[in-house]
């Protein structure tokens, strides 16, 4: 023994990295125990079947995964699967898109002040507005993805853009004296500077894509998918089952930003640009 | 030595989940009412049908011989067809007849799966035309099945019939008018005022349509163009024509709880509920429940039959004071079964009745009509009775 006493154990040591945990872990624990119970006092106070009580959520869930519901057919899994689908579908498009034209725009002022004024008109625009017109002109495959392509874009454009004009010009010049062509200014100068401020804008992106593609879905899919399947579960009155999906919805947003976060971090780490 | 936690903050914590814990406790042993509603009256019989888009041959879907419907499963596997939604009796007909009497799976569109099956996918009505000629390229969607005026109106545009659903199940309840249950017990009056008005457009309709020519049949048909369509100028007159002779308009009662007792089971093989959430409820099963949802009360008390047929007794009969009322009533989308409502309107019946009818909607399908009723948003609603009586069951869980 360090010869240590129980209560100088127990004692919270901000310095010491399990402590730090330990305190995180247990303030969570009891936050989520408080957030629980009031939940179940609500649902039994306002005794709404819309409203269904905690024990009634986590049932459903566990059917759901193993069993699936009779309407769709399918396991929770499945829904997950394909909502996941659209998202990435979605997310990889703004990427190839938002990316290339943030580069540009941020290189060239001409080019940004021809285009600045549409841009700003179409970015206050709230993404699910689309969807009607995104479904209706594409279909429902590709509707409900390009609406989170609009969700992804334009944080992301503003971000890349943003990162090209912080680049110190001096680098610039330092590689254009040192013989580097236009292409290799572009490549191993600006593309590597701006990649930070690109994982900034994929880290707020990916939050609003993944609400995008859930709000789209309850407007209209074509082929499942969570928000459709809280949609259509509401339209019957299975309000255990419509809990169980929001439940997997905020999973997997916490998820989404969670693996973002973290991605963002590693590369800003990795490129000592904390 | 002192522990340095914060133990003021954690004694708060510790007493709130006590306090919660006990709260919790004493609500869940207290008995609360639950949500409900009644049914008062039928709306209409039949009234929908399945199609297939027109390079479809129909034959190798189902022959009809003598009335008798024979299905064949190769020509169904791996089709896709449209559903107004799985709330709707539509989709309730469609997915019975995929998996009782053609003996395949029925699987949402998108998802993967194994088994020979059907697929399904959510259109609402009034854009099933529309959806399947953009979608005839690429062969994507097959066919839907519809209410009326759609079904006869897509059937007009060159998709082809398969079958209407009374070639499923003749004289199916399609349609009724189910009340809030707790302003049914606090306002009896306006519903029997509103029941009165609604029972003489019904009858009214019925005649009209008996006869098939004259001025007020066509001004009949202007109605229907004008209601079924989801906008103006898409629905033929022809078709408007031949939907209301599809459907058949009605406000009794009578069979009605052996018919939603026949829906119940078709709901409870499918899947959809168990008899557990009724008998957890207080209920000794299906038929004991459905009588709980059908009162026959005040539609007794506003119809006479004095010998020339049944008819609705005036406000005079009823005697009905001045005042007048105004009742939220919430209805389907572009749906000619709920012509007798908006004929009612146009009429000036509810008014002579006292009433106001405050139009809710229009809505998408019959669960959210019944999602208005159950949140106290509409009084009354003319709903699908299958989705009224799986949402009443499901407000039980």
């Amino acid at each position: 023994m360090s010869g240590k006493t129980i209560i100088e154990m127990l004692n919270y040591d901000k310095n010491d990295k399990r402590h730090r945990f330990a305190r995180r872990a247990i303030i969570a624990a009891a936050s989520l125990v408080v957030f629980v119970l009031l939940w179940w006092n609500l649902s039994l106070l306002l005794a709404n079947p819309a409203i269904p009580t905690p024990q009634k959520t986590w049932s459903a869930l566990t059917y759901l995964f193993a069993h699936g519901d009779s309407v769709s057919g399918v396991t929770m899994w499945s829904h997950i699967s394909i909502s996941l689908r659209r998202f990435v579908y979605g997310l990889l498009l703004a990427m190839a898109v938002a990316v290339p034209l943030g580069l540009f725009l941020g290189y060239s002022e001409t080019l940004r002040e021809f285009t600045m004024p549409t841009l700003e008109i179409l970015r206050p625009i709230a993404p699910i507005a689309w969807a009607p017109i995104f479904i209706f002109t594409t279909g429902y495959v590709w509707g409900p993805i390009l609406v989170v392509f609009v969700g992804i874009f334009f944080p992301m454009l503003t971000n890349t853009m943003f990162g090209v004009k912080k680049i110190d010009p001096n680098w610039i010049d330092a590689a254009k004296t040192m013989g580097a062509t236009r292409v290799q200014v572009f490549t191993k100068v600006m593309f590597p500077a701006a990649v930070p401020y690109v994982m900034n804008g994929l880290r707020v992106g990916m939050g609003i894509g993944w609400m995008c593609i859930v709000a789209s879905e309850l407007y209209a899919s074509f082929g499942g998918g969570i928000g459709f399947f809280v949609s259509i579960m509401a339209q019957m009155g299975y309000w255990d089952y419509v809990f169980a999906g929001i439940a997997v919805i905020a999973v997997l947003g916490l998820l989404t930003i969670t693996v973002s976060d973290y991605v963002h971090k590693f590369i800003v780490r990795r490129m000592g640009m904390e | 030595m002192k522990l340095n936690w914060n133990l003021k903050m954690w004694a708060v914590v510790a007493a709130l989940i006590v306090v919660l814990a006990a709260t919790g406790t004493v609500l869940a042993n207290k008995e609360v009412e639950k949500q409900s509603i009644s049914i008062v009256a039928r709306v209409n019989n039949d009234g929908s049908g399945i199609f297939v888009r027109g390079d479809v041959n129909v034959d190798d879907l189902v022959t009809i011989d003598g009335g008798v419907v024979t299905y064949h499963p190769d020509g169904w596997r791996d089709m896709l067809f449209m559903s107004p939604g799985p709330s709707s009796i539509q989709h309730m007909i469609l997915m019975d007849i995929v998996k009782k009497k053609v003996g395949l799976g029925f699987v949402q569109n998108g998802v993967p799966y194994t088994e020979p099956s059907v697929r399904w996918t959510q259109v609402a009505p009034g854009q099933m035309k529309d959806m399947m000629a953009k979608s005839k390229d690429d062969n994507l969607i097959h066919g839907g099945i519809a209410w009326e005026p759609h079904f006869a109106n897509i059937v007009a545009s060159g998709a082809k019939k398969v079958i209407s659903s009374s070639q499923y199940w003749e004289d199916h309840p399609c349609c009724v008018v189910a009340v809030n249950k707790k302003y049914m017990d606090t306002h009896g009056e306006q519903v029997k005022r509103f029941l009165a008005a609604y029972v003489k457009s019904a009858i009214k309709v019925g005649d009209i349509l008996e006869t098939g020519i004259g001025d007020e049949y066509e001004g009949l048909i202007d109605l229907v163009v004008r209601v079924g369509a989801p906008k103006e100028g898409t629905l033929d007159r022809n078709a408007a024509k031949v939907a209301m002779a599809n459907t058949t308009y009605t406000y009794e009662l009578s069979n009605l709880s052996d018919e939603l007792t026949k829906v119940a089971e078709t709901y409870k093989g499918l899947g959809l509920f168990s008899d557990e959430t009724l008998t957890d409820a207080g209920f000794d099963g299906v038929q004991d429940f459905i009588e709980y949802l059908i009162k026959d009360g005040p539609l007794s008390e506003v119809v006479v039959n004095d010998g020339s047929g049944p008819r609705a007794k005036t406000p005079a009969e009823l005697s009905l004071s001045d005042n007048s009322y105004r009742v939220d009533v919430a209805y389907l989308a572009a749906d000619t079964h709920q012509i007798a409502l908006h004929y009612g309107i146009e009429k000036g019946y509810f008014q002579e009745y006292g009433i106001y009818v405050n139009l809710m909607g229009p809505y998408a399908a019959g669960g959210d009509v019944m999602g208005a009723l159950l949140s106290e948003h509409a009084n009354i609603g003319l709903v699908g009775s299958p989705p009224a009586l799986l949402q009443s069951i499901n407000a039980l869980r």
